[in-house]
């Protein structure tokens, strides 16, 4: 069974349809990146997989669990989706440890001397060890980011989603959070990605999904689908942003 | 002529005074815990109500707001008897000055929910943190940070609001000063010595709140 599963999934704003009938699989250990125009539903299709938006039709199953069900304990199912997003959203009254151990210790009752080392652990994983108590607003944007991505990571989930997780840093920082995530990759992390970066997702996606107008328009393995395009919106959208 | 100042009459009646300090302190208190609880409920309403709920909060708050507290109070102490409801002074205060700062802090209070970025209560539940979890670990503290220096000077206004009181003949510190007056006709030494009563109640307010603010927000 795929780790997620969205079959036929309808998302409507109002009038506006942003998902329409997006059908996707993604397997255990797979990474896929998924890239598309703005406003072609790719962060909205993140939203969906870990219940932060309802959606009107279809089916989404996430690990087991089917996230759109009325009785769905969506907060369980949340502790196995991670989920980092273009502005960090790190907490700014709490230290980086307690941004990482926030979550461990209250939704799973880590006692506090074990959850410091659990914030030790994930920071390692993103090179920040020595960052342990320092705030937020002593850190650069990458910095900050790499702390979004070990504060997922101390709840060990099964699935991590990013939403354009460098777009909203400087050039200079975006290869330190791009090496995070290839540490991720090599470990095995299930991981869904959007992202502007075509070289990276060529290089570390097994797969490439191109959304259009709120469906799943094309899709295959990275390196092929983004050197020979099988639709001419993909290889619109390709020659636009590659030039 | 030269007005002789003489003080003395006025310091020989401190028992009234500290009687009076007394009333207001504990006017102010109790009004702060009151109030500020009637301005987080009614704060809650407005952000996580319905739109009934948030309909009648509004129109509390507006009405609260812009009538005189002077008013208010004599709508309670001597108007509502007259529909058979009945308080004494000091209850009739507390509820009047309750009331009156539940509505101011409502708003500030609010004011401090919004500010709080969605995408902070985004990141707190995408975690697994339940609703109520949210508030208490996301929301709750950098709300409070952004609207502390809206909410202590409020809560100073409040303290010298008190002073109406007197008015319905409750024993608070400025109604001891009407009484020494009478009793000594130092009108200007009796007032003056009340308003810098006022002054240091206030300024110690303050310094309170500073004190609060530092052992609140200051990182360690
Ligand atoms: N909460 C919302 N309410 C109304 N419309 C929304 C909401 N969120 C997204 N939309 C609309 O849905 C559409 C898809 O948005 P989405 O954020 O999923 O696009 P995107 O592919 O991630 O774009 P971008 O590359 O700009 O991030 C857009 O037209 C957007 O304006
Ligand atoms: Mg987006």
């Amino acid at each position: 069974m795929s780790l997620v599963d969205l079959s036929n999934v309808v998302k409507r704003f109002g009038a506006l349809t942003v998902l329409d009938e997006a059908s996707l699989n993604v397997e255990q250990g797979e990474i896929v990146a998924i890239i598309g125009r703005s406003g072609s539903g790719k962060s909205t299709l993140l939203r969906c997989i870990n219940g932060l938006e309802a959606i009107q039709a279809g089916r989404i199953v996430v690990d087991g669990t089917v996230v759109n069900e009325p009785g769905t304990d969506l907060r369980a199912l949340r502790q196995r989706v991670g989920i980092v997003f273009q502005s960090f959203n790190l907490f700014p009254h709490l230290s980086v440890e307690r941004n990482i151990t926030l979550a461990p210790r209250v939704v799973k009752h880590v006692p506090n001397a074990q959850a410091r080392e659990l914030a030790r652990v994930a920071l390692r994983k993103v090179g920040l060890e020595d960052k342990i108590d320092a705030w937020p607003d002593q850190l650069s944007g990458g910095q900050q980011q790499r702390v979004a991505i070990a504060r997922s990571l101390a709840m060990s989930p099964h699935l991590m989603l990013f939403d354009e997780i460098t777009s909203a840093l400087d050039p200079e920082l975006v290869g330190e959070v791009l090496k995070v995530l290839e540490e991720m990759a090599r470990e095995g992390m299930t991981m869904m990605l959007v992202t502007h970066e075509m070289g990276f997702a060529r290089r570390v996606a097994h797969r490439v999904v191109f959304m259009h107008h709120g469906k799943v328009w094309e899709q295959g393995p990275a390196a092929q689908t983004l050197a020979k395009p099988n639709t001419p919106e993909l290889e619109t959208f390709l020659s636009a942003v590659l030039h | 002529m030269t007005y002789s100042f003489q003080f003395r009459d006025v310091f020989a009646a401190w028992e009234f005074l500290l009687d009076g300090l007394m009333l207001t302190l504990l006017l102010s208190a109790v009004t702060m815990v009151a109030g500020l609880g009637i301005g987080a409920a009614g704060a809650a309403a407005k952000v996580y109500g319905g739109p009934w709920v948030r309909r009648i909060v509004a129109g509390y708050v507006e009405a609260i707001r812009n009538t005189p507290l002077i008013v208010q109070l004599f709508l309670v102490f001597f108007g509502l008897p007259g529909i058979g409801i009945k308080f004494d002074a000091e209850t009739a205060a507390m509820l009047t000055l309750s009331v009156n700062l539940g509505a101011y802090s409502t708003e500030i209070l609010r004011a401090g929910l919004e500010a709080i970025p969605k995408s902070q209560l985004e990141a707190g539940r995408s975690l697994g943190l339940s609703g109520w979890q949210v508030f208490r670990y996301v929301v709750f503290f950098p709300a409070l940070k952004v609207i502390y220096p809206a909410l202590a000077s409020q809560l100073v206004l409040l303290m010298l609001a008190t002073s109406v009181v007197s008015q319905i003949s409750a024993e608070d510190l400025f109604h001891a000063a009407s009484i020494i007056q009478s009793r000594t006709f130092r009108d200007f030494e009796v007032y003056a010595v009340v308003a810098v009563a006022y002054l240091a109640l206030a300024l110690i307010f303050r310094a309170l709140f500073a004190l609060l603010h530092h052992l609140l927000f200051a990182r360690r």
